[in-house]
Order: C-alpha cells, then sequence, then structure tokens
C-alpha cells in the first residue's frame, strides 16, 4: 500500500524532466530566442508541475507554479515584453521551483519562504497580478537569504568538515576553469582564443595564462604549451557550463572549480546535458584525461573536487547528491561506468529490484544494436550457404532466436500495468469534483493492461488533462443534470485495453458533449478558422485540440487556458499515438487514445522506392499484391483508388506523397495495410526488401516532427530509414480523412492552419 | 553566418543536418564521402567540418588525417558525427587529430552550439 508514495516518486521524476524542459527553454531565452514555440514549451513545463502538485496536494508549490505560470502566460500572449529583466526573474523562478520540488521530495531543509514570497512577487509584477503573498519592504536585488537557504545541503556539509559558513552570492558567482591543453590541442582543431571568446558568453572577467614561454626561434606555431585559467563571474547553470567545456576535454584537462555545482547536479538530473555527459564519460575513458584521483566519477564532477581538495571544503557538497547509503555492488559498478546522475533513489530496495531507467534503456538500446547486427550477420551469412557448414548454420539459427528472446525478456522489464497512472486519478477527479462543485465518480477498467514503462510516465499527463477538460466543459453542475433527466452524479469511464501492437485507451463522460456552435464561434474570434470556413461536426470536435484554443469563460485553476488539449495532442504524437474525440451532444464525449505498446521496438516490413528506404510496421500489413493497371481508377478530385478483392482501397502513392526525388522505380508493388481507424488503404511502392525487427529512434527528438513519419530507424547497413504512419500519410496525400481530418493543406503541420 | 561542411554518405542524414543548419542561418557544404570531402574542403576552405566516420572511398578517420596534412585543414574544427562506440575508434580519432566525438542520433541545438563555439 505504499503506492501513493511511489506515484509521487513518478511525479518527481517527472518534475524534473518539466524542470529540464524549462531550463532548456530558459537558456534559449537567455540567448535572445523569444519565439513561441519556446515560450509555450516552457509554459507547459511550468504547468505540468502545477497539475501535478494539484493532485498530490503540494500547497505551496501549486501557488507559487500558477503565479510563474501566469507570467509565463503574458510572456507568451505578448502581454509582457521579454527583456534581460524578466529571463532573470524567471531564472530565479526556476530554481525557486526546482528548490520547492526538493521541498516536496523532502530533500534538504525546505526552502526559504521569504525568497518564494518575494521571487513570487516579481513575478506577479512582471505579469501585472497580484502576488498571493506580497512581502513588506521588498528589497530585490538583495539575495542573501536565498542563497543561505537553496545552498543548504551544501552549508550542512561545510559546517560538517568544520568550515566558516558563508552563503555565495546565487545565482551570480565566480568560476575559475583551468585549461591544460594537450600538446596536439590545436591540432585538433581547437584555439584558446576562441576558448576564452566562447566563455565570455557566460560573462568572462578574468583571463590569465601560465606555463613556460619556450624561446621566440623555437616556438611551434601549433604548439601551446601554456595553460589558461579563466574566472567567469556568471548565473551559468553548471550543465551548461559542462555541456560547453565537454568538448575541449579530449585535447585538454578542464578543471571546473564552481561553488554552486552542487545545485546544479541536482537540478540538471533530466537536462537535455544528460547525452553529453555519457559522451564525455566514455571520451575521458578513451582519452584518458581524466584525472587520476578520482577515477570512478563522471569528469566533471571528478574535475570539482579534484579543484576543492586545493581550494576549501564547500565543493564537497557535491557528495551528499551522490546515491543513497547501502549501494549495491552492480550500482556501484554502473557508476563506475557511465556515470548517470540522474534519479535520486531515495527508496530502498524491498522484493523487488528498483533500477534507473537510464540503466534499462542503456540495455535496450544495446539489445536493439545487437538485433541489427544479427539482422547483417544473418544476411551476410545466407548469401555465402552455399558454402556453409551446418553447423555455423546452426548456431546462426540460434542466435537468431535467442536474440529474440533476449529483446522479448528486455521489453519485460520495462511492461508495467497503467495500473501505476490509472489509480492517481481519483484522486484527482475527487479534488476537482470538490472545487468545482460538482458530482463525479471515476470508473476505471482494464488496469492490468502493460504497457512500456516510458509510455506509462508519458501517460499520467495527457491523462489528468482530459480528465480536468471532462470535469470542466463536459460534466454539467449536479442540479443542470438532474433537470435533464440524468442522474446526479456524473460518471467518467477509464479503460484501457490491448488492440494488436497497440493500446487503446478511452475516457469517456456522461456529460454535456461538446457545445460545437460555441467552439466554432470561439474558434473564428480567436483566428483558428475563417469564418467562412464550413467545418464538417468531426472537425469542430478536433478544435479543441487547438494550440492556445480555449472556450473556459475564464482561467481557472483548473482548466481553461486552452492548454490542456494542445499539451495531450502533442504529448500523444511525440509517443507515436493518436488521439480522436467523439462527441454526442447532450450525452457526453468519448476520447480514444490510441499507442504503441512499445517505443523501443517494432516488427517491420522494408520498403523502396528508388533509392530510398521506409519501413512499414508489419502489424498492419494485410497483404502485398502486384500492381494492376486495370484496378486503378480516379475519384473527382485526383484521389486514386484500387479495387482490391470486391471493395475500393484509397491509394497512396508514396513518391507523390512525400515529394521524393529519387530516381523513377518500376512502382509495381501495392502493400495492402490495415489501419485502426479508416479501414484498409493501398501504397504503391517499387520493391519489398523484408522484415526485420527495427529499433525506434525519434524523429522528434533528434529533428523535429514529420508529417507521415511517426520515426527512424538504422538498417542493417547503417542506412536511415523512416518509419511510415499511414493515417497521417493518408492525410499528406489527401487520399482520404486521416486521424485529424483530411483538409489540411499538402505539408502544413496541422490542419486547422 | 558559419561555413560547414557536412559530410555523410546517407543522403536523409545529410538533409537533417544541412536542415538544422541552415535553419539557423549557416552555410551548408555537402559531400557524400571523405574523398569529395576533402575536394571540397581544399575548393573552398569552410569554418568547421562535421563528418560521418563509416563512408564509402574514403571514411572519416581517413579523411581527418588527411586534411590535417594540409595548409587548409591544419587548424580547422573537425566533428566526427557516428554511430560507433567502440573505444579504439575514439582513440584513432584522436590520434588522426579530430577536434570531437559526437554520437547520432544527433540534438541539433548541440550542434549549432558547438559550431558556434569552435569557430
Amino acid at each position: 500500500m505504499d503506492e501513493m508514495e511511489e506515484f509521487l516518486t513518478i511525479f518527481f521524476q517527472e518534475c524534473e524532466e518539466r524542470l529540464g524542459e524549462l531550463a532548456d527553454c530558459l537558456s534559449q531565452m537567455v540567448e535572445g530566442d523569444f519565439d513561441a514555440e519556446t515560450l509555450n514549451a516552457a509554459f507547459r513545463a511550468v504547468h505540468s508541475v502545477k497539475g501535478g502538485a494539484g493532485a498530490f496536494g503540494l500547497d505551496d508549490l501549486v501557488e507559487f507554479t500558477h503565479v510563474f505560470e501566469t507570467t509565463m502566460d503574458a510572456l507568451r500572449s505578448d502581454k509582457l515584453e521579454a527583456s534581460d529583466r524578466v529571463c532573470q526573474v524567471l531564472l530565479r523562478a526556476s530554481d525557486m521551483m526546482s528548490a520547492l520540488i526538493e521541498d516536496a521530495q523532502g530533500n534538504g531543509d525546505g526552502f526559504d519562504r521569504t525568497t518564494a514570497d518575494r521571487i513570487m512577487g516579481e513575478l506577479a509584477e512582471l505579469a501585472g497580478v497580484e502576488s498571493p503573498r506580497p512581502v513588506p519592504g521588498d528589497d530585490a536585488p538583495a539575495q542573501q537569504t536565498s542563497s543561505k537557504k537553496k545552498d543548504e545541503p551544501a552549508a550542512e556539509a561545510a559546517a560538517a568538515a568544520d568550515a566558516p559558513l558563508e552563503a555565495e552570492g546565487e545565482p551570480e558567482r565566480d568560476i575559475v576553469i583551468t585549461l591544460k591543453p594537450a600538446s596536439d590541442f590545436m591540432r585538433a582543431g581547437h584555439d584558446p582564443l576562441k576558448f576564452v571568446r566562447a566563455l565570455k558568453r557566460f560573462g568572462a572577467v578574468a583571463v590569465e595564462s601560465f606555463g613556460d614561454h619556450p624561446a621566440v626561434d623555437a616556438m611551434e606555431p601549433l604548439e601551446t604549451p601554456l595553460s589558461w585559467k579563466v574566472t567567469l563571474s556568471s548565473d551559468v547553470a553548471p550543465t551548461e557550463l559542462e555541456s560547453f567545456l565537454f568538448m575541449y576535454t579530449l585535447a585538454a584537462e578542464v578543471v571546473v572549480d564552481d561553488p554552486f555545482a552542487k545545485a546544479g547536479a541536482d537540478a540538471a538530473a533530466a537536462a537535455p546535458a544528460e547525452d553529453v555527459k555519457d559522451d564525455e564519460g566514455d571520451a575521458a575513458e578513451a582519452a584518458q584525461t581524466a584525472p587520476a584521483e578520482a577515477p570512478q566519477e563522471p569528469e566533471a564532477k571528478a574535475s570539482e573536487s579534484d579543484a576543492s581538495e586545493a581550494e576549501a571544503p564547500k565543493p564537497e557538497a557535491a557528495k551528499p547528491a551522490e546515491p543513497a547509503p547501502a549501494k549495491p555492488a552492480a550500482k556501484a559498478k554502473a557508476d563506475e561506468e557511465g556515470g548517470s546522475k540522474s534519479a535520486p533513489p531515495k527508496v530502498a530496495a524491498s522484493k523487488a529490484l528498483r533500477v534507473e531507467l537510464n540503466r534499462i534503456d542503456r540495455l535496450v538500446n544495446m539489445v536493439g544494436e545487437i538485433v541489427i547486427t544479427q539482422a547483417v550477420l544473418a544476411q551476410n551469412f545466407s548469401e555465402l550457404e552455399a558454402h556453409g557448414d551446418i553447423q555455423v548454420t546452426h548456431a546462426v539459427e540460434a542466435l537468431s532466436r535467442q536474440v529474440r528472446e533476449l529483446q522479448e525478456s528486455v521489453m519485460a522489464i520495462r511492461a508495467q500495468p497503467v495500473k501505476a497512472v490509472f489509480s492517481r486519478m481519483p484522486r484527482v477527479v475527487r479534488d476537482l469534483a470538490a472545487s468545482l462543485n460538482k458530482d463525479v465518480r471515476i470508473v476505471l477498467s482494464g488496469e492490468h493492461t502493460e504497457v512500456d514503462t516510458t509510455v506509462i510516465e508519458e501517460l499520467s499527463e495527457p491523462l489528468t488533462h482530459m480528465l480536468r477538460n471532462s470535469m470542466d466543459h463536459g460534466i454539467e453542475m449536479p442540479d443542470a443534470r438532474v433537470e435533464k433527466g440524468k442522474p446526479r452524479t456524473g460518471t467518467i469511464n477509464l479503460s484501457a485495453e490491448h488492440r494488436g501492437e497497440r493500446v487503446r485507451i478511452l475516457i469517456t463522460d456522461d456529460g454535456a458533449g461538446i457545445n460545437r456552435e460555441r467552439v466554432l464561434s470561439k474558434a473564428i474570434e480567436k483566428g483558428v478558422v475563417s469564418p467562412d470556413a464550413t467545418l464538417s461536426d468531426e472537425e469542430i470536435d478536433m478544435l479543441i485540440f487547438h494550440p492556445g484554443f480555449s472556450t473556459a469563460a475564464q482561467v481557472t485553476n483548473v482548466s481553461g487556458r486552452g492548454v490542456g488539449m494542445d499539451v495531450v495532442k502533442k504529448k500523444v504524437q511525440a509517443l507515436g499515438g493518436r488521439v480522436t474525440v467523439t462527441s454526442f451532444p447532450g450525452e457526453g464525449t468519448r476520447f480514444v487514445i490510441t499507442l504503441p505498446l512499445t517505443l523501443a521496438v517494432l516488427d517491420g516490413m522494408t520498403v523502396g522506392v528508388g533509392q530510398e528506404r521506409f519501413v512499414l510496421p508489419l502489424g498492419s500489413i494485410v497483404e502485398a499484391v502486384k500492381l494492376d493497371e486495370k484496378s486503378i481508377d480516379v475519384l473527382p478530385g485526383e484521389v486514386p483508388v484500387m479495387r482490391y478483392r470486391g471493395e475500393w482501397l484509397p491509394m497512396i502513392n508514396l513518391r507523390q506523397a512525400l515529394n521524393l526525388e529519387t530516381a523513377q522505380g518500376s512502382g509495381e508493388l501495392v502493400v495492402v495495410v490495415e489501419t485502426e481507424n479508416e479501414g484498409r488503404v493501398a501504397i504503391q511502392v517499387d520493391e519489398l526488401l523484408g522484415q526485420r525487427q527495427v529499433v525506434l529512434k525519434s524523429l522528434e527528438t533528434n529533428f523535429q516532427r514529420v508529417d507521415g513519419v511517426s520515426g527512424a530507424t538504422i538498417l542493417g547497413d547503417g542506412r536511415v530509414a523512416l518509419i511510415l504512419d499511414i493515417p497521417a500519410l493518408q492525410a499528406l496525400s489527401g487520399g482520404g480523412a486521416g486521424a485529424f481530418g483530411g483538409s489540411g493543406a499538402g505539408a502544413g503541420q496541422d490542419m486547422f492552419f | 553566418m558559419k561555413r560547414v561542411l557536412a559530410v555523410d554518405d546517407t543522403i536523409t542524414f545529410r538533409i537533417m543536418l544541412a536542415g538544422c543548419l541552415k535553419k539557423a542561418g549557416h552555410t551548408v557544404i555537402e559531400a557524400e564521402d571523405g574523398k569529395q570531402a576533402l575536394e571540397k574542403l581544399l575548393a573552398d576552405p569552410p569554418d568547421i567540418v562535421i563528418t560521418d566516420l563509416n563512408m564509402p572511398v574514403m571514411n572519416g578517420l581517413e579523411f581527418i588525417e588527411a586534411a590535417r596534412k594540409e595548409p587548409e585543414g591544419r587548424a580547422l574544427p573537425m566533428l566526427l558525427l557516428t554511430t560507433e562506440v567502440a573505444d579504439h575508434l575514439k582513440q584513432r580519432a584522436r590520434e588522426v587529430g579530430a577536434t570531437g566525438w559526437l554520437t547520432k542520433p544527433f540534438d541539433p541545438d548541440q550542434i549549432l552550439r558547438l559550431v558556434d563555439q569552435l569557430t
């Protein structure tokens, strides 16, 4: 019955991710990038934390994030003009949010309320609203109190080490960076001058060089006998600095003395610099530049404590950030190798072994790579078969079987029942019902449906938003319900079920349904659709997923900023899924989310169009047939269809749909695929290249969302192949109504524009 | 802005990389293998090179090694961007004079930051 605690843990992990996203956005903003997407993303990060905090009754956090969010909202809606000062306040607010989250986790000795209130005051002032907790005699720039508290663990450690307890000027502080180039530093394309110049962005104040100057005639232009010491006076996040310095660690010894690094080590947990950190660990290993004194620490950390020995005991604070006491041998080992600093493991191991997701991810990745290698091996071997040895043949076959089993076992580790998120929802509903004065009960079913952990984690936020939406906009007030002859208590059904390779989640309420008239007029008012557009009922319903769209009369603590459904759509899409809504006026609304079972591996069919390779999900393929010109017809509006076993199927020519400029091929094959919502579709390709398991790599995280494509993978020969998303592709080619309606113009990201 | 020589034998990947760089205002010169890259580098020296490792004709390591011998490439930042992870290859990369080692799939922000930082 420690369920609650478990969910809290999940929430805090989520918070760390959100903090990472926020940090990302803020650093973009600091560099002067205030585009709408960035501001939206920052807003959503704060909003998500608020949502979760509300669900767990973390009132301090809710209050703070509400004000924070209001400011972000003012910024994204141009009510507040972006400036350096705004960025500074936001950065401080983000630090405070992190401190509040830590406090809620029971880490550290609480936060400083005065500072929190002061920052809230600053935020409220920027947003032009009243702060819920005005501070008398506010003295903005003085940050002594804040730093004292923020550095609490550091201070503790320092006190324990019998050192003077001195508060650092936070977030601005002095950081000393020492660069000792290896002899081939410049031959590796580096330049100390560029190094120093690039550091200036963080606010370099002093540069000194040391080392022996060679005699002028003995000077090698590409040798750098000098070392450099740069002192920054900066509020840069330690992770940001770390990822900046990473590039130099191959060819130089880099030592950072950052008094604030401890706080960074915590906040950085989910920061995007993580990849870099991993690389760094590897790079350090390969290049052997890591200081020998602390070989089991990741490089940067080692550098910190390294420097600390000479300096002051303060950076000792890096130690308490280390994982909990009794760590199993395996864990220590992994620390030694990879250097993953995220997810503070505060919960002691009981019957089950808790493993950081990071490590499983690494395992899944490796297994994925093995699957690829195995495929290459099998392919090469089959070409040699004539000379093959029977024993080798057996071995290769056994390998392929075992690899598959290995993969299934690894994926099973990641599978979790959706119960983990579902059982959080009654609480959300109960609290919300109380604050809305509505009478609502929630009925859960299919909680034992198992889904990949990543999917589970990502699911909680969209689900919460959808429930809120249903309760705020769908379910009527009790009296109104009675008047309409409905039971006083509204019901929301939340269920999950497996559907082939996917999982389907349904949220059904018995409320009023979507008020289409109001949605449409609001959409027109907001300029989302043009006044003379004619939209079908379904299209109107889908408008609620449009960014910035909201029909709520006023902004409440609950929903109505129009962030909710937009987030839902983005989240679900990012997971390779789809969300649709069906409304029955007066009777209720049904949301359907379909998601892939796993995000990591897919059974696919590789098809060729000219030189390009694409992957179709194997589970969706019905049949592949040879194209017969006679079976093709064109409907009005240039929609090609193909006669297939007595029915007409919409047909997609991949070359045209994706505007491929690749060499003309035969186009003689047609693959018939089944989609979840749109029936069967015929896809015209040049050749079929065989089935294989593919390891999914997200395009969105590495590049950007591409319509018609759900991800990418690396083929056995090292080439990248895109994985096709049939319904989206259908919408793209105008061959029929896709899941989001098909009226969108060409390659537009969204049908509503 | 900056001139980036992007070397990869996979067209999709070059499109992705070039797209991300061009969006940020950089000029991108593309090459399909090390040999072509070397020719382009000599004909029209860039500010920074981002190259794949495994390529036909001349691989990324050979390319960097060759480029370092030319005046145009002597002090040029040259990054490897690859799916390889083997330590001996990283060691080799350092020996031939690579500026850095990045793993695919790439992070557009990181690439842009590095282009900014190293040139």
